[in-house]
């Protein structure tokens, strides 16, 4: 039993919690119409699946995508070690707000084919098959959004989402020398890179998306007791599941988190669910403390901290960026509208700075990646889901430049 | 065998480099060798440092990750990175290091 929680990381009873609870919200006929409308939804940002369907099918929508990831990632024989946890988490977050059974699928399909056309196994391209659906609003944009025939609009939309899928593995693996791995998202900024290329396309041909802004607060308690429940179910299984001396997980904390850092490695599978739990209920606070409501993206992007916690998000160094956000919020007298709230969670993407360079640098990190993360959805039209993972990368880059400038010699 | 193979071994050889450098080492010599087995990496330093020896079987954490060295590997070599050598870790299967008369040996092994 013991082996069997420390190798799935509680994935899959999460994941199954989720689709039996989704069943008992509402009466059956109102589920299944509802997760239609989310199939067929445009998905762009900010489309809160919970508006779009209700309740039961949103949360359907993410425990189902959890569970048939992670049925992929045992059926390649894979344990699910950090990274595969944050990614497969990070789909079980966004299947709040833009990914479904459709979309996601479509980008695996590059994925998959790149791995057959370099004579690969997927396996050794996992990370970038689980997080690359951020992307996946293209197809769905072009399938239903565009306004196209649907006997032309699905072909076009699979085939750009199955090349996207494709053409990300190598991109990412090229990027991440960008921003040096100080952008946990660094996936977000490939996939960043690829919708401006489209989007840009789009207004060349004068084919117009409208962003959405769809999302409702209605089920903020249920969100509110269902992600404590979550953390502390992390927390109480390390708890027990732990043979290190506790204090052992204060070395976590001392880690920068800068990627790749993966905390089953480095540590073990129970200090890691420890910080999992700890660092979810730390960003929790912060957002309760502001008084922040929970909708789909909301307890996305906290589902999403969950998932990095196991790779390279601590409490240490997770606080910093967020209260940047957040200062430079109160001195310019910024409304903590949703796109704000993101940006404050995902943030977060920028902690291994201030875990290697300390607090103040962390929280001005968080204060220049605000204005950026508001701005960068000009560049891509709300067709990318990670959009605060793109623009934390030109944080990271512009915060790291700066620091080396300052710095005034190499160790002799 | 994995993608970019060429270009990751010379990114290990970058990495050690670039930590030893970053310790402030001023004879550093490495050798490569590529069988059907395995790349083995030779590095042999002068010094009478001591602690360097033990600083690095204490930073060097072996633990070859075919899944996430894809995702990583164009990090090595880059300033910072060398300090806690995670991302080196994750291409090495295995290493071996001794220290005799002022010289330091290291092998590492990355299993085909």
């Amino acid at each position: 039993m013991r082996k069997r929680l420390t190798q799935s990381m509680l994935i899959p009873y999460i994941s199954s919690a989720f689709i039996i609870l989704s069943l008992f919200l509402q009466p059956l006929s109102e589920f299944f119409n509802g997760y239609g409308r989310i199939l067929v939804s445009k998905s762009i940002l900010l489309t809160d699946y919970v508006a779009v369907g209700g309740m039961g099918p949103a949360l359907f929508n993410s425990g189902s995508l959890m569970l048939i990831t992670y049925f992929i990632i045992r059926k390649l024989d894979l344990r699910v070690t950090g990274s595969i946890f944050a990614g497969i988490m990070t789909i079980g977050g966004f299947a709040f707000f833009g990914k479904n059974i459709i979309n996601v699928l479509i980008i695996y399909l590059g994925v998959l084919l790149y791995a057959r056309y370099k004579k690969i196994k997927l396996k050794s391209v996992i990370v970038v098959f689980l997080f690359s659906t951020g992307l996946s609003p293209i197809s769905s944009v072009i399938m239903f959004g565009m306004g196209f025939p649907l006997f032309y609009s699905i072909p076009l939309g699979i085939f750009v989402g199955v090349i996207s899928g494709f053409l990300l593995v190598e991109l990412s693996s090229h990027v991440i020398a960008f921003h040096r791995g100080y952008n946990l998202y660094n996936v977000g900024f490939a996939s960043g890179i690829l919708t401006f290329v489209y989007f840009s396309i789009f207004k060349l041909l004068d084919l117009e998306i409208t962003t959405n802004l769809i999302y409702t607060n209605d089920q903020h308690i249920l969100f509110l007791y269902l992600f404590i429940i979550i953390c502390l179910t992390f927390l109480i299984t390390g708890l027990v599941l732990n043979k290190d001396p506790l204090k052992d997980y204060f070395k976590i904390l001392k880690l920068s988190g800068r990627a790749v850092t993966d905390f089953t490695r480095n540590k073990n599978e129970a200090l890691t669910m420890i910080n999992i739990g700890l660092t979810g209920l730390a960003a929790l606070s912060v957002l309760l403390i502001l008084g922040i409501h929970m909708n789909g993206p909301v307890i996305g992007g906290l589902i999403t901290i969950l998932g990095f916690s196991a790779f390279g998000k601590h409490v240490r160094n997770i606080i910093p960026p967020m209260l940047g956000v957040l200062i430079l919020c109160l001195i310019l007298d910024i409304e903590l509208s949703i796109l704000v709230v993101l940006a404050i969670i995902f943030s977060t993407a920028l902690a291994p700075i201030a875990g290697e360079h300390g607090v103040i640098v962390g929280i001005l990190t968080g204060m220049l990646h605000l204005p950026i993360a508001m701005s960068i959805g000009q560049l891509h039209g709300g067709v990318l889901l990670y959009s605060n993972g793109f623009a934390a990368a030109f944080t990271a880059v512009l915060v790291t430049t700066i620091i080396s400038s300052f710095k005034r010699r190499d160790k002799s | 065998m994995t993608l970019h193979e060429n270009m990751k071994n010379a990114k290990i050889i970058e990495e050690v480099f670039a930590y030893f450098l970053e310790k402030g080492l001023k004879e550093i010599q490495s050798s490569l060798l590529i069988n059907e087995k395995e790349t083995l990496f030779t590095i042999v330093i002068k010094t009478n440092n001591i602690k360097l020896f033990e600083q690095f079987k204490q930073d060097m954490v072996c633990n070859r990750d075919y899944e996430l060295e894809e995702y990583g590997w164009e990090l090595m070599g880059d300033e910072g990175s060398v300090c806690e050598l995670h991302t080196l870790g994750i291409l090495i299967n295995s290493y071996d290091c001794k220290y005799e008369n002022g010289v330091l040996e290291i092998f590492l092994h990355r299993k085909k």
